[in-house]
C-alpha cells in the first residue's frame, strides 16, 4: 500500500509519461474497427483476423521485438489497445502504428495476466487471474477519475474461480462474459465480483480468445484447432454454432472493438453465396462464406467481396463463372460439371435435391474433391429421389478439404446456382436459349394503329419445354416485366395452344411473382384450353418514375425491374409433345377488367379484349365482334388475325434482350433496318433487332 | 442512272401511299404516343368507309421507304419473326450413354473450345442416335454441338456449324 504522497507523485509521473508518449508515439486507431485482433507467440505477433471467415494476416512489423503478450483489450474510449506485457510487467498500450508505451501501475501482484478486456461502459481494464493471491482487478484509464492507474482488487480468485482464459464485455449491458475449459458460459459481473453460468455452449477447451460484435453476438476461438464459434447470447439457453475457420495457438488473446459490426461495410473482404437464406447464405444465418483476403484462390476468373449476401456491392461484374454444368442433372444418372478454379484446392458441393429450401447432409454431390489451377472435369450421381424442377446447388473452394455448406473460411469462394432438376432421358429446349432473354413489344390501342414506339408493354421472357420420348413433361415460363409505356390496364397471359386445361398437373404447379410463391394459381378458370395469367393488370404490380407517366419508357424515368415472374407447369401424363404448338406459343394481352379502352367500345371490355402476335387466332374468351373496328384487318378465314390493313401487328417478338423504343419513338428511328427487313419479308437486315443496330439515342436507357 | 429512276420510283410510290394513309392516320386519332394518352378525334365515319380499305390492297416493296411505320406495307402470311428452323442429328452408332448440348455461344481457346452452357437451346441425354428441330434466332449464325460421353467424361467431343445465309432449302446441323 503506497501512502498518498507517493502514490500522487507515481501517478503524476506516469501522466507526464503518457502524454509524452502519446505526443510523440503512439497512434490511436482512427475508427472502431471491424477486424478483430489477436496476440499470439512468446515474441509476440499482433494478428488481425476477420472473424466472418477466420481470415487472419500478421500486423505487426517484422521488427516489432515486443516479448509476450496476453490479456489483450481494445478500449472504445480512447481507440488504443491495451495488453498485459510480460517484459515490462505492466500493462501496454498499443497504436494503431503498433508503437507500445508501457503503463507503470500501482499494486500489481507478482504475476501477470493472461484475462482481460476493457469495459465498454466505463474506461476501466479488467484483469483476471485465478487463485487465492489474484482474482478479479480493475484499473481505471480514465485520467480524472481518483483511482487512475490504481489497480484495485475487485474479488480474490478463490471467490470468483474460473478456468477461462479470456473474457469479453457485451457493446451494451455492462456485463463480461467468459466460456471456460468445460464450455460453460459465464455471465460476470465486474462490479460486484460474481458470476452466473448461463449454460453449456457444446464446445469444451482452451478458448484463448473471445469477442463481442455489436449485436451482442460472443464469438470464442479454441487455442488447439482454432475453431471460431458463435454464441447468441440472447438465447434462453446459448449454445455455440462452428462459425469460421481461424488460426491455432498455443498461447492466444484476443479484443476486438465491441461496437463494430464484424464486417466492414465499407472495406468487405467477404465473398458470399446467393442461394435463399434457408439455405444459410447470409451472415445472420451463419451463411456460407469466403475471405477473398489475399485473393489467390477462387473460382473462374474473379471473386468479389460484399458485407453480406444480397448486398449490391456496386459492381456489375458476375462473379459467379466457375462452375459449368456441361450435362443437365437428372435424377439417377451421372452429371459433369467442369470447375474452374485459381489454385489447388478442394471442392464440396451440395444439391437440394429434395428441394426443402436446405442443404442436408445427404445432398453433399462432391466431397473433398481436389482440383487444381484451370478446368476440372468432376462427375456426380444424382440421388434416384432428387425431385424434378428449379433447385438450388453450392459449390465451395478453399484450402480446407472438409467444409459443412454453412460458415466462413479464410479463403477460396462460394458459388450457388439456381438449377433444374430433370427425369431420365428428358430433352429439354430452350427459348431463345437456357438464360438469355427473348423480347415481347406490344402496341395496345388494337384495334387502332398506334405510334408505333412499341413500348406500351415490354416485357422478356424464356421458354424452356421438356419431354421424355415425345411425352411432354413439363413447361417452364420465365420472365419479367420491362416497360408499360402506356396508361391502359393491361393483364398479361400465355395461352399453350394444343394443351387443354385438364392435361395440366395443378397440384405440383409452381407460380412465383418477384421470387415468391403465388397463392391463386394462374391457370385461368372455366376455360378449355390451358391459359396461365400471369397478371390481371400489370399496372399492380409497376409503378411509374418519379414525374415520370409511364413506366421506363421515357429519358430519365429509368427504375429497376419490378416485376419478374416464373412459371413451372408439370402436365398429366401422355400428353404429346407434337399436339402442343412450338415456342413461343401464344403470349398475349388483354383488357384488365373494369378499365375503360379506346372509343370504339362503349364499356370496359375486360377480359374479352385481346392482343396476340400477328396472325395468332384469339382464345375462347375473346369477343370475336370486335375484329373489323378501327384499323383491325383480321381474317379469320384467311387465318389472318390481329394485323391492320398493311398486314402490320400490333406486337412483335424478338428472340433477343431487345431495348424497346424511347415512349414516342417509332420503331423505325430507333431500329434503322426495321423496315427493310419487313418489306424483304424477313429477307434482309434479319439481324436489325441487335443492340449494335439500333440507333442508340432513341432506345430506352435505365 | 440506276438510282436516280429507283429514287424517282419510290417518291413516286410514296406519295401515292401517304396520301392513302394519310385518311387512315386520321382515323386513328394520331397514333397517340401512348393509347389512353391520345385524344380521339372525332372522325369516326372514315373508319368503317369500306371503299378505302377495298380498293387499296396495298402489297409489300422492299424498295420503297416509308417515313413511318405507320406506312409499313408487310405481306399478310410475313409473321414478322426473326428465327429460322435448324433440324438437328446425331448419329450414336454405339449407343453410347451420351449428354448432348447445342448452343449458341462459345469460345475457341488454347486448351480447346469452351462453350457457354447458358446459352444452349437444346440439352438432352440418350442412350441412342438424336434427331429434332430447333428454332433459333436470326443474329445467331454459329452453334456447337457438345458431345460428353458419361462412360469417358474427360473427352467431350465438339462440332461447330455455320448458317450460311444464303443457302437455300432447310438448314440442317448434323453430326455422325
Amino acid at each position: 500500500m503506497l501512502n498518498s504522497a507517493k502514490k500522487n507523485t507515481v501517478k503524476g509521473l506516469i501522466l507526464a509519461f503518457s502524454l509524452i508518449s502519446a505526443a510523440l508515439h503512439a497512434q490511436s486507431f482512427t475508427e472502431c474497427p471491424a477486424e478483430a485482433f489477436l496476440i499470439q507467440d512468446k515474441l509476440a505477433n499482433l494478428y488481425s483476423v476477420q472473424l466472418a471467415t477466420g481470415f487472419y494476416e500478421k500486423s505487426s512489423p517484422a521488427d516489432w521485438n515486443q516479448q509476450k503478450m496476453n490479456a489483450l483489450a481494445f478500449s472504445v474510449h480512447d481507440r488504443y489497445l491495451y495488453a498485459f506485457n510480460y517484459y515490462y510487467g505492466t500493462i501496454v498500450r498499443i497504436g494503431a502504428d503498433f508503437q507500445v508505451d508501457p503503463i507503470p501501475l500501482t499494486n500489481l501482484p507478482d504475476k501477470g495476466f493472461y484475462v482481460g478486456d476493457i469495459s465498454v461502459d466505463e474506461n476501466v481494464y479488467y484483469l483476471y487471474r485465478p487463485g487465492a493471491n489474484y482474482g478479479l482487478f480493475r484499473v481505471s484509464l480514465d485520467e480524472s477519475s481518483a483511482d487512475y492507474l490504481d489497480l484495485i482488487n475487485v474479488v480474490n480468485g478463490t471467490t470468483l474461480n474460473l478456468a477461462i482464459y479470456d473474457l469479453a464485455f457485451h457493446p451494451d449491458n455492462g456485463f463480461a462474459y467468459a466460456v471456460d475449459r468445460w464450455g460453460n458460459l459465464w455471465e460476470i459481473d465486474v462490479q460486484a465480483g460474481t458470476s452466473i453460468k448461463l449454460s453449456n455452449v457444446g464446445e469444451s477447451g482452451v478458448f484463448g480468445a473471445v469477442y463481442f460484435d455489436v449485436t451482442g453476438n460472443l464469438y470464442i476461438s479454441r487455442n488447439n484447432d482454432g475453431n471460431i464459434f458463435r454464441i447468441n447470447i440472447n438465447w434462453d439457453y446459448p449454445v455455440a454454432e462452428f462459425f469460421a475457420y481461424g488460426p491455432s495457438s498455443s498461447n492466444n488473446d484476443g479484443a476486438r472493438c465491441a461496437l463494430a459490426p464484424i464486417i466492414s461495410q465499407d472495406s468487405p473482404t467477404t465473398d458470399f453465396g446467393d442461394a435463399p437464406d434457408t439455405y444459410g447464405s447470409s451472415i445472420n444465418n451463419n451463411g456460407a462464406r469466403h475471405d477473398v483476403g489475399d485473393g489467390t484462390l477462387f473460382l473462374g476468373a474473379i471473386v468479389e467481396s460484399e458485407p453480406n449476401a444480397y448486398a449490391d456491392n456496386g459492381s456489375e461484374l458476375d462473379d459467379n463463372d466457375g462452375i459449368d454444368f456441361v450435362t443437365g442433372i437428372e435424377a439417377g444418372k451421372t452429371a459433369i460439371v467442369d470447375i474452374t478454379s485459381s489454385a489447388d484446392g478442394y471442392v464440396n458441393a451440395w444439391l437440394d435435391s429434395d428441394k426443402d429450401g436446405e442443404f442436408d447432409a445427404d445432398e453433399q454431390i462432391i466431397t473433398a474433391e481436389a482440383v487444381t489451377a484451370g478446368s476440372n472435369i468432376v462427375g456426380y450421381d444424382v440421388p434416384t429421389w432428387a425431385e424434378t424442377g428449379t433447385t438450388w446447388t453450392r459449390f465451395r473452394l478453399s484450402s480446407e478439404a472438409s467444409l459443412s455448406p454453412i460458415g466462413g473460411v479464410s479463403d477460396g469462394e462460394v458459388e450457388d446456382y439456381s438449377i433444374d432438376i430433370a427425369e431420365q432421358n428428358v430433352t429439354a429446349l430452350h427459348y431463345p436459349s437456357s438464360d438469355t432473354w427473348a423480347t415481347l413489344a406490344f402496341e395496345d390501342n388494337w384495334p387502332l394503329v398506334g405510334d408505333y414506339d412499341m413500348n406500351d408493354l415490354v416485357v422478356h421472357y424464356r421458354l424452356s419445354s421438356y419431354d421424355v420420348e415425345g411425352r411432354l413433361m413439363r413447361v417452364k415460363i420465365e420472365g419479367e416485366v420491362v416497360a408499360l409505356g402506356a396508361s391502359y390496364h393491361n393483364g398479361f397471359a400465355f395461352r399453350l395452344p394444343g394443351l387443354l386445361s385438364s392435361e395440366v398437373d395443378t397440384g405440383r404447379l409452381i407460380f412465383k411473382i418477384n421470387g415468391v410463391e403465388q397463392s391463386v394459381t394462374p391457370l385461368e378458370a372455366n376455360k378449355d384450353e390451358a391459359i396461365f395469367i400471369i397478371a390481371s393488370d400489370l399496372w399492380d404490380f409497376v409503378t411509374e418514375g418519379e414525374n415520370c407517366k409511364f413506366y421506363r419508357t421515357e429519358a430519365g424515368c429509368g427504375s429497376n425491374i419490378q416485376m419478374t415472374f416464373s412459371l413451372e407447369i408439370p402436365l398429366e401424363a401422355n400428353i404429346s409433345k407434337a399436339d402442343v404448338a412450338d415456342f413461343p406459343y401464344d403470349p398475349f394481352i388483354f383488357a384488365s377488367d373494369g378499365h375503360e379502352r379506346n372509343y370504339l367500345f362503349g364499356e370496359a371490355p375486360g377480359r374479352r379484349f385481346e392482343i396476340h402476335l400477328k396472325n395468332q387466332a384469339p382464345t375462347e374468351a375473346f369477343q370475336t365482334k370486335f375484329f373489323g373496328r378501327g384499323d383491325d384487318a383480321s381474317d379469320a378465314d384467311s387465318g389472318e388475325y390481329f394485323i391492320n390493313a398493311n398486314g402490320m401487328p400490333w406486337a412483335i417478338n424478338i428472340p433477343y434482350e431487345w431495348k424497346h423504343p424511347v415512349e414516342y419513338m417509332d420503331i423505325k428511328y430507333a431500329y434503322p433496318n426495321f423496315h427493310s427487313f419487313v418489306t424483304s419479308s424477313g429477307v434482309q437486315n434479319t439481324d436489325w433487332f441487335t443492340t449494335e443496330k439500333s440507333a442508340t439515342n432513341n432506345v430506352f436507357k435505365q | 442512272m440506276y438510282l436516280n429512276s429507283k429514287e424517282n420510283t419510290m417518291r413516286h410510290i410514296n406519295i401515292t401511299v401517304i396520301s392513302m394513309m394519310s385518311v387512315l392516320l386520321v382515323a386513328c386519332g394520331g397514333g397517340g404516343g401512348s393509347s389512353a394518352s391520345s385524344t380521339p378525334e372525332p372522325v369516326v365515319a372514315v373508319v368503317d368507309d369500306p371503299v378505302v380499305v377495298v380498293v387499296v390492297e396495298p402489297e409489300p416493296d422492299p424498295n420503297i421507304i416509308y417515313d413511318t411505320t405507320a406506312e409499313l406495307v408487310v405481306a399478310k402470311s410475313f409473321l414478322i419473326e426473326q428465327e429460322y428452323d435448324l433440324s438437328i442429328s446425331y448419329k450414336n452408332d454405339n449407343n453410347r450413354n451420351v449428354y448432348l448440348s447445342v448452343c449458341t455461344e462459345f469460345s475457341e481457346e488454347e486448351s480447346g473450345i469452351k462453350v457457354n452452357y447458358n446459352s444452349c437451346l437444346l440439352r438432352t441425354s440418350i442412350e441412342s442416335s438424336f434427331a429434332g428441330k430447333l428454332t433459333v434466332a436470326n443474329d445467331k449464325n454459329r452453334l456447337v454441338m457438345a458431345i460428353w460421353y458419361l462412360d469417358d467424361i474427360k473427352n467431350p467431343r465438339f462440332e461447330l456449324w455455320e448458317n450460311d445465309i444464303d443457302a437455300k432449302g432447310d438448314k440442317k446441323f448434323e453430326v455422325n
